[in-house]
């Protein structure tokens, strides 16, 4: 399945690209879309494992078709093909 | 999966779960309820007065950048107060060349008054030219110091009554831990929300200081700010960010953690309070507790 990425701020910054496209296995989770993320963008590898080292992660929003992981079950929640994710930095850029 | 019905409209899918609270809102229930936190705290510090003129210090970052758009809401609808934008360069190539983009986007879109002051016009020098001289303390100490000169400077210039900053909830439980923690106990009294009369000063309030930092970067994004991408080059402030992480994780583990550590800084913080007499720097002439201004004791170093 197809998953569509958007990185705001910092993080598009480390990833050098504000969109991307993640083919993911039937069945995976936020947190395997994260993995497959920084695989694709290593510059990210660093900044994500500090900011979503927690469950929920606490450096970072994570929104899954609009609504913040917390409010589902957090990195453990099933993506769905064409569902879209968008990272967003808390605590850079105050 | 589908996510909830927000607890507070009873009618909206929800799309935030606040676990201090319990509560579970939906988009506009976030908003709303974040304008009334903010009103409720200008109120429970009286913040403002009818017809005050207010300089909001803007850096481009999500917090002053929500924190603008809050206040102009929230005026408009209540005290009547001029909000204006004011903004320090401090001459940080490539950073805060992005943050100044940003925040004349923002004030265009809002209809804001926006004024620009620099580190060049005021002191002389850049953070660039500082960070590269041979020095004895951080360059977080320096840029602190002189952007709080900069923006009681500007506020002046604009002849505003208050001074806005967005110092976070998370900002603000920082401070209180730092501040447990290096035996400061002289600073604790500087976190007073609505400010200290003090002749000279612009009297500083932050509006935002019960928000936490995770919300207002969710407010940000729903209110289509663009996010900065650089990250300050010189930021250094190791203690700090400690301390921002320990806070973080008791955050995750007991929510209502920086909630409760802020207002404990604010029931110790009258038995800190002292009466400062302000004298005014001999180098300078700008108002000091002692002879010489801190900005003077770092630019003469």
């Amino acid at each position: 399945m197809l998953v569509k990425v958007r990185l705001m701020g910092l993080l598009k910054e480390r990833a050098g690209a504000g969109e991307a496209s993640l083919s993911l296995r039937g069945g995976s989770s936020l947190r395997g879309a994260l993995d497959a993320l920084v695989e694709m963008f290593p510059g990210l590898r660093k900044t994500m494992g500090d900011l979503a080292a927690a469950n929920p992660p606490q450096g970072i929003l994570v929104l899954l078709d609009g609504v913040e992981a917390g409010n589902l079950r957090d990195l453990g929640t099933p993506v769905r093909d064409g569902s879209e994710i968008v990272l967003v930095p808390v605590t850079h850029g105050g | 999966m589908e996510p909830p019905t927000c607890t507070k409209c009873r009618v909206n899918p929800s799309i935030y779960y606040r676990a201090y609270s319990g509560e579970r809102l939906c988009a506009g229930c976030f908003r709303e309820s974040l304008k009334e936190r903010v009103k409720r705290t200008i109120n429970r510090f009286n913040m403002f007065e009818h017809g005050s003129r207010i300089a909001v210090g803007v850096s481009g970052g999500k917090d002053s950048l929500g924190l603008l758009k809050l206040l102009v809401e929230i005026e408009e609808e209540t005290h009547g107060s001029e909000v204006v934008a004011v903004t320090v360069d401090e001459g940080i190539r490539g950073y805060r060349d992005e943050a100044l983009r940003l925040v004349k986007d923002a004030c265009s879109s809002l209809g804001v008054e926006s004024i620009i002051t620099s580190f060049r016009d005021l002191f002389g020098t850049t953070m660039d030219e500082i960070a590269s001289r041979g020095r004895e303390l951080s360059t977080c100490s320096y840029c602190g110091v002189l952007r709080r000169r900069a923006l009681n400077e500007a506020a002046k210039g604009v002849g505003a009554d208050r001074l806005a900053t967005a110092h976070t909830l998370d900002d603000m439980a920082q401070s209180v831990l730092l501040n447990i923690l290096r035996g400061d106990t002289g600073k604790m009294r500087t976190l007073d929300p609505g400010g200290i009369d003090l002749e000279g000063f612009v009297r500083r309030v932050k509006p935002y200081c019960e928000v936490p930092e995770r919300e207002s970067a969710l407010y940000a994004y729903l209110s289509g700010f663009v996010f900065q991408g650089t990250p300050c080059p010189y930021a250094e402030e190791a203690m700090r960010n400690d301390v921002r992480g320990f806070l973080k994780e008791m955050e995750a583990k007991r929510p209502g953690t920086m909630f409760v550590t802020f207002n404990t800084g604010l029931r110790v913080m009258p038995t800190m309070r002292k009466a400062e007499a302000i004298d005014h720097c001999r180098l300078c002439g700008e108002p000091t507790p002692g002879n010489i201004c801190r900005v003077c004791q770092l630019l003469n170093k």
